[in-house]
């Protein structure tokens, strides 16, 4: 690490060459030159499309378990696009009790995910702590606290999944096997329990003491006509989109771009993803689901978040936090309100035969909005697969992030501090990156 | 007394489940008495991993591991110190090590804890039948049911960073990426 300034021009390049553990692997390149933050280049290499690829030829039946490998931390969001995707491709209703069971399922990856996020990546930054160890010497309370939650939601996918990690327990027509009446009751009763617990991490978020920021972005979520979103709905946005899950290739596009190659998705207002041109950058996740929907949260919710006086929709991007905070207690509500009625079927499934056509599926996982498109033979063979995940969808505004929130936090701080704040703003994202919690690993270069 | 075998479905990260399921069955044989040793499946470490450690006074874990140590060695490594552990890993990653360490920073953990494994060689393959056998054999030693087993190592070598190499699951928690 060098450190050289020759006058008024003072030139920083904060090149981090590899972020370890990420979806894919990446890098942050930064380069400071006279006071201007000139390059900002977030790359993600993600590895090929593979698992597109690899799902071609394969039968319908397949594709849930081949899916849910993508992600360890959110295999069920995999899955549950998935399932919708081969479902309106054949025609099939899969009824109440399986749309119940699936979002009961989901509620369990939300509070497992989150909760994950929260305790063990994003909070130790506002605690100056390194890690989690570090951490629970000083908020011992508040880290057990989130790893009962978490071992929670890890229960709810077992119960329905067979399995907490890449869960086995779901297939088109609806899940392989049904819990049984005792199984629920003793979860059931651990959510209402639980119930308590998620309150206080609502409020302990809130009185965090979060980085102030304040910039404008383009929600994107779900939108559903009666409940929080989570596995159905429209496609909104917070300028006015208002679009069915089919129509998101008129209005978004993946592209590549040279210093990268991950894909960026970019959203396009008039519809003209299809053709050239310059698209904008756009939120998806939690704090974008909050920002569109806290009208759908249960009343109990919604007083649990306006006591702790942070107002949604809000332009605060560290709020993020919160939301995840506020969706876990949600997840947990919605859960114990779905198994309180809960009933063994008589069937847990419904018969799937296959035709020729093709399905979209479009759901929130615990990131944000996780878009699948299949096209099938006959047979039910999957003859092509389109997977557009959230993390893709906000690499744009997290670069875009970054040259805002830089040029806030002051680019003529020292180079550990920059990479420190730089970190943090892109774990905030809960971008599977933000996985690898010590990734920067910094060459400044000062001339 | 609580043995718990940490592993998944792939590869040699099956070793712990698969003595898991071994000593199950075998318990009678080992002249183990009902309620005196609990045997679980762990499938991932973090939270599932604390929880299920928390109810225990004395804990055997049962993994593959990758020390650097001969690949086929026996490995012992029993709980007394923290340290040596890297900190900062990721969710995805988040290993043995790191578990242990949080669950030791929370108090958490059982007063005896100890390490079984064996040093993995090709993680694709699955553990032989004489690779569980042996591990069997040795948790039984640990718990007092049996022989000393002979050429058990209790000390792997440092890591390539003269780390104390505490120990790296094996595929502990595979994420493939599209």
């Amino acid at each position: 690490m060098t450190d050289n300034q020759r006058g008024e021009h003072r030139e920083m390049v904060i090149n981090v060459p590899v972020l370890a553990r990420v979806e894919g692997e990446g890098a942050l390149d930064l380069r400071i030159v006279s006071g201007e933050l000139t390059e900002c280049l977030l790359r993600i290499y993600e590895p090929p499309r593979l698992f597109e690829r690899l799902l071609v030829g394969r039968e319908f039946n397949e594709v849930p378990d081949v899916v849910a490998r993508i992600c360890g931390i959110c295999p069920v969001a995999y899955q549950m696009s998935a399932v919708h995707a081969i479902e309106q491709a054949f025609g099939i209703d899969p009824g109440p009790w399986v749309r119940a069971m699936r979002r009961v399922l989901y509620c369990g990856e939300w509070i497992e995910s989150h909760a994950l996020h929260i305790h063990l990546l994003a909070a130790p930054d506002f605690f100056a702590c390194g890690s989690v160890i570090e951490l629970a010497a000083k908020q011992p309370d508040e880290v057990r606290r989130g790893l009962r939650l978490q071992e929670l939601g890890n229960d709810l996918i077992r119960l329905l999944g067979g399995r907490a990690v890449h869960p086995v327990g779901v297939c088109p027509g609806g899940f392989y096997r049904a819990p049984t009446i005792g199984e629920v009751d003793t979860l059931r009763k651990r959510l209402h329990d639980a119930l308590a617990d998620a309150e206080a991490l609502v409020e302990w978020t809130c009185s965090l003491e979060l980085p102030v920021t304040s910039q404008s972005f383009n929600s994107v979520a779900l939108r559903h006509s009666d409940e929080y979103p989570m596995n159905q709905g429209r496609l909104v946005s917070s300028i006015g989109l208002d679009i069915s899950i089919e129509n998101y290739p008129e209005y978004f596009r993946e592209e590549h771009l040279g210093h990268s190659t991950a894909l960026y998705s970019r959203h396009y207002p008039d519809g003209a993803a299809a053709r050239d041109g310059d698209g904008q950058a756009y939120l998806v996740g939690p704090l974008a689901r909050l920002n569109l929907n806290l009208d759908r949260m249960p009343a109990a919710v919604r007083a649990v978040t306006e006591r702790c006086g942070i107002q949604f929709p809000t332009n605060n991007m560290f709020h993020s936090i919160v939301g995840r905070a506020v969706e876990i207690l949600y997840a947990i509500h919605e859960a114990a309100r779905l198994l309180d009625d809960y009933r063994v079927p008589v069937h847990p499934a419904v018969p799937v035969v296959p035709r020729a056509g093709e399905g979209y599926g479009a759901t929130e996982a615990p990131r944000g909005l996780l878009w699948h498109h299949y096209e099938f033979d006959a047979a039910g063979h999957v003859r092509q697969a389109v997977i557009v995940p959230p993390t893709s969808q906000n690499q744009a505004l997290i670069e875009q992030d970054l040259r805002t929130s830089l040029a806030e936090f002051g680019l003529d701080r020292q180079a550990d501090e920059l990479r420190q704040f730089a970190e943090t703003v892109i774990r905030n994202y809960d971008p599977c990156i933000s996985c690898a919690t010590h990734f920067l690993r910094l060459k400044v270069r000062r001339e | 007394m609580k043995v718990i075998g940490v592993g998944s479905p792939h590869g040699f990260d099956r070793l712990g489940w698969e003595v898991a399921d071994t000593l199950r069955n075998r318990t009678t044989a080992a002249g183990w008495r009902p309620g005196e040793v609990s045997i679980e499946r762990c499938e991932r470490f973090g939270a599932p991993l604390l929880a299920q450690l928390r109810t225990s006074k004395r804990a055997v874990i049962v993994d593959a591991l990758k020390t650097g140590a001969r690949p086929g060695a026996l490995l012992r490594i029993a709980l007394t110190e923290p340290g040596g552990v890297p900190c900062g890993l990721s969710s995805h990653g988040l290993g043995l090590a790191t578990t242990l360490e949080l669950g030791r920073a929370l108090g958490t953990l059982p007063p005896v804890i100890t390490v079984l494994g064996i040093e993995a060689d090709d993680e694709t393959a699955a553990p032989t039948a004489d690779q569980v056998n042996r591990l069997c054999q040795a948790l039984c030693d640990e718990l007092g049911y049996g022989q000393h087993q002979p050429g058990m190592v209790s000390c792997p070598e440092p890591d390539s960073e003269g780390r104390p190499s505490l120990y790296h699951s094996v595929a502990c928690d595979r994420n493939d990426h599209r």
